[in-house]
């Protein structure tokens, strides 16, 4: 594997990673921006039109007949939320040239196809072209209202709302309904231009054959684009509420949902991933083997670290009657652990589980592009053969003393039989 | 018996294992890769709720669900669970159980051959008693409650039940919270014995991974049987469906649709030919590069959420289906409808054909690149009776003129059942 920096810009910068192993050529433009949570509307809307058209390929049908002839290539925006950076996403993806039928250059087609989305999108008199918007526009006001058909996901998105009450990141990150009706194709645009002034660009090149003169040809593409990129800031830790706040919300549902938000101050990354593995984060953790293969009191019951906030999250599917058991069995969990009561055969399979799953990165394009990408946002130069070594290197003290430090912050249940407001 | 398969179109290959001990094995060996993936499965799955062994005269009938629980119930053994077993090789283990198979698998990147011997050793030792078996009963009436909210699962069986009039494949993959409550050791036993027979499995390995070594651990702890001869029967299943619409309530912010085609059940390389030609089909006159499909955006009848499925097949049951988010889902079904007996009458573009023949293709070179695809493709090939490259062989041979005939041959628009999920009106 080969991998190179190169740069096309103030705070723009190419990555390729070339691996003859694979088959598929991705190519993902990450966008940086700080979170303005009454931007996220415009922002949503915008990759989304960014994908679904083109000055070239002016309605999303010519647009799917291009990606069919390049062997159903991949096109697709993202937004999301790291700490206190919006992430905003245009990748694609096609088969390796070599197994192209016609002998097609399948990954310039590639990179030409993301330039023209990004850089020469479908606008007529400064503004997004009529049609293209209101398809998007409706996508995103249905994306929002469809919110609560995953149950699941829904439940850790309130609780997140109630863990970081005042915070960029509590927001929606599509925003809400409010703020989509305000938007008009005009403002859209003005937003487009917003972020290609201001983002931070990390743009990541993986396959067997990245195409020559990948940065020449961006450096092209963004000539003229003035430039003035906003420093990025991901660490955004929330404050702990003084007493856990409780929130219940009934629901039509027949399952209730449990999710539990503690805080931290994170000292050390590794520590508190190999915490939330020991705790909840593998299924021979203490949630698993105890709240449900002991107690059988629910499916699931896991744990989760939420990036750049010093938070852990912990979710569970309940029967409405056990909710108040499962509550006080994750306590007793997280009281056992902060007693040091778990086993150093625990905290090592923990670690090689870890370990596992670092090592299996570089067997797909995603897992090199992210990797690359946390080396970025967490200032961490070292290698994953680095980090293996500092995860093997953690001790028992260390993760009693992340689980010392976790205070309970919000307690949301979705409760079952209710009706919704 | 021990054969190599080579792909014509690309030129893969794995090697093909018929095992002394009854068990087929596939092995991939992917040079450059760290990770392994593999697969331990049997043709059970929750269709097979009645089966006879050789000899026996009664049918069997066993409780809906059953297939899903002995999936849980496998991962413990006597001495400790499964996942125990694991955690101390790193490996990432999980299983699943859907409607005609069950597979326990696991992938690392590490300590590849001793979580092999886990895999193949628990599979093979089950042990259930009478109160392990009644604990697990509150986690699995925990993941059934998890699936009564799921909107999307929630429309497809829906769907398959307005669909089918007798066949198992329209009762929920893990039962009910009532019919789970009828299982105990004994049943599982009976099912385990009947079902978990190695002239009844397979075993799928894909990735950084030495075909000797795999085979070393299986001559060591598979454990010879005889094939018992099983007879699964599934009731006489009519041509007709139960209902054209069905309609159920669920906290939802937009209604969800599913329409579904019965087609005639079909098996092995028909089946297979059959698969490929639909999934083109529907690609290509339902698309998003088709009018019908910009026509109903640009009128909001549909979002992009709109999309053509996988053809849903197995042992008597064939679905082709879509579906998505609709406000006015009866007018989505009249309107696809027309669209499909129009191009039974007038044909579509061959070059769009070819054009998602490509996209086809595209897509099975992008698994051919995944460990995990690879195993997973290896194990549904020998489920459906077929070899592991015989789809994109197959594909390159299918013409539009095969396709075209399939569709006024096979899709019958009388047999469509339309089923939506939506909030209660108030």
């Amino acid at each position: 594997m080969n991998i190179q920096t190169a740069s096309f810009g103030e705070q723009m910068e190419l990555i390729t990673i070339t691996e003859p192993k694979f088959k598929t050529v991705s190519m993902m433009c990450m966008m940086l921006l700080p979170v303005i949570p009454e931007r996220n509307s415009a922002y949503a809307l915008a990759m989304s039109i960014l994908t679904e058209s083109c000055r070239k390929y002016p309605d999303y049908a010519s647009l799917t007949v291009k990606l069919d002839t390049m062997y159903g290539a991949s096109l697709n925006s993202s937004v999301s939320v790291n700490g206190g950076v919006m992430q905003l996403v245009v990748s694609g993806s096609t088969i390796a040239s070599r197994y192209a039928l016609a002998g097609e250059n399948l990954a310039a087609d590639l990179a030409a196809l993301l330039c023209d989305c990004l850089l020469d999108p479908n606008v007529k008199d400064g503004a997004f072209e009529e049609t293209a918007y209101r398809i998007e526009r409706k996508e995103l006001l249905d994306a929002i209202e469809t919110e609560i058909n995953n149950k699941r996901g829904y439940a850790l998105i309130r609780a997140k709302k109630t863990a970081f009450c005042g915070e960029p990141d509590a927001y929606p990150v599509y925003g809400t309904k409010e703020d989509v009706e305000k938007l008009t194709p005009e403002s859209v645009y003005a937003a487009y231009q917003e972020i290609l002034r201001r983002a931070v660009f990390r743009f990541y090149c993986v396959g067997p054959d990245v195409p020559e003169g990948l940065a020449e040809q961006l450096c092209t593409a963004f000539q003229g684009v003035e430039r003035c990129p906003e420093p990025l800031q991901y660490h955004a830790p929330s404050p702990c509420k003084s007493a856990p706040e409780s929130v219940t919300e009934p629901m039509d549902v027949a399952q209730s949902k449990l999710v539990m938000v503690f805080k931290a101050p994170e000292k050390n990354r590794e520590a508190f991933r190999l915490f939330s593995a020991v705790f909840g984060g593998t299924p021979f953790s203490l949630l698993f083997t105890n709240v449900r293969e002991k107690e059988s009191l629910c499916y699931y019951c896991a744990s989760r670290v939420i990036n750049g906030k010093d938070a852990l999250m912990v979710d569970s599917g309940v029967e409405l009657a056990n909710a108040e058991r499962t509550r006080e069995a994750i306590l007793e969990q997280l009281a056992a652990m902060q007693r040091g009561d778990f086993t150093e055969e625990l905290l090592d399979n923990a670690k090689l589980a870890m370990v596992g799953a670092l090592r299996g990165i570089g067997d797909t394009p995603t897992s090199c592009i992210f990797e690359q990408y946390e080396r970025f946002y967490t200032g961490d130069p070292g290698d994953v053969e680095e980090r293996v070594q500092r995860y093997l290197a953690l001790t028992k003290e260390q993760i009693v003393d992340v689980a010392k430090s976790l205070t309970l912050d919000t307690v949301y249940l979705m409760q079952q039989g209710g009706a919704a407001e | 018996m021990t054969e190599t398969v080579v792909s014509r179109q690309t030129g893969e290959k794995c090697l093909h294992v018929r095992h002394k001990s009854g068990l087929e094995i596939y092995i991939m060996e992917m040079e450059g890769y760290r990770s392994s993936f593999a697969l331990f499965g049997t043709k059970y799955g929750s269709i097979n709720t009645r089966f006879r062994l050789r000899g026996e005269e009664d049918y069997a009938e066993v409780p809906e669900g059953i297939a899903h629980y002995l999936e849980h119930k496998l991962f413990e053994n006597e001495d400790c669970d499964a996942f125990a077993k694991y955690a101390r090789t790193g490996a990432n283990a999980n299983a699943y159980t859907s409607f005609d198979r069950t597979a326990y698998l696991f992938g690392c990147s590490e300590h590849f051959n001793e979580s092999l011997e886990i895999l193949l050793s628990f599979v093979q030792e089950p042990y259930f008693t009478a109160e392990t078996v009644e604990k697990e009963q509150g986690i699995i009436a925990q993941e059934i409650r998890m699936n009564d909210d799921e909107p999307g699962w929630r429309v497809f069986f829906n769907m398959l039940k307005a669909m089918y009039h007798v066949h198992p494949v329209r009762i929920d993959i893990a039962g009910t919270v009532e019919s789970i409550r009828q299982i105990n050791a004994d049943l599982l036993y009976r099912c385990y014995n009947t079902f978990y027979n190695l002239h009844n499995m397979v075993l799928s390995v894909a990735g950084n991974v030495k075909a000797d070594e795999v085979l070393e651990i299986c001559d060591r702890l598979l454990k010879p049987c005889e094939d018992i001869g099983l007879e699964e029967v599934f009731p006489e299943e009519p041509d007709t469906i139960v209902q054209p619409y069905v309609e159920s309530h669920l906290q939802v912010g937009f209604p969800l649709f599913n329409l579904g085609f019965k087609l005639r059940p079909m098996e092995g390389q028909e089946l297979m030919r059959a698969e490929l030609m639909s999934s083109i089909l529907l690609e290509a006159i339902l698309g998003p590069s088709t009018k019908i499909y910009t026509e109903m955006l640009e009128e909001g009848l549909i979002n992009s959420e709109f999309d053509t499925d996988s053809p849903f097949t197995g042992s008597g049951f064939f679905c082709l289906s879509c579906g998505g988010e609709s406000k006015q889902p009866e007018v989505v079904r009249d309107r696809i409808i027309a669209e499909l007996r129009r191009v039974q009458v007038e044909g579509f573009d061959p070059e769009v054909f070819e054009r998602i023949k490509r996209v086809h293709y595209g897509n099975m070179i992008r698994a051919l690149g995944n460990v995990e695809s690879n195993a997973s493709n290896m194990l549904n090939a020998f489920m459906s009776k077929v070899g592991p490259f015989d789809s994109i062989d197959l594909l390159a041979e299918i013409t539009y003129e095969d396709a075209i005939r399939f569709l006024r041959e096979e899709l019958d628009t009388e047999k469509a059942v339309l089923s939506v999920v939506r909030s209660q009106e108030v």
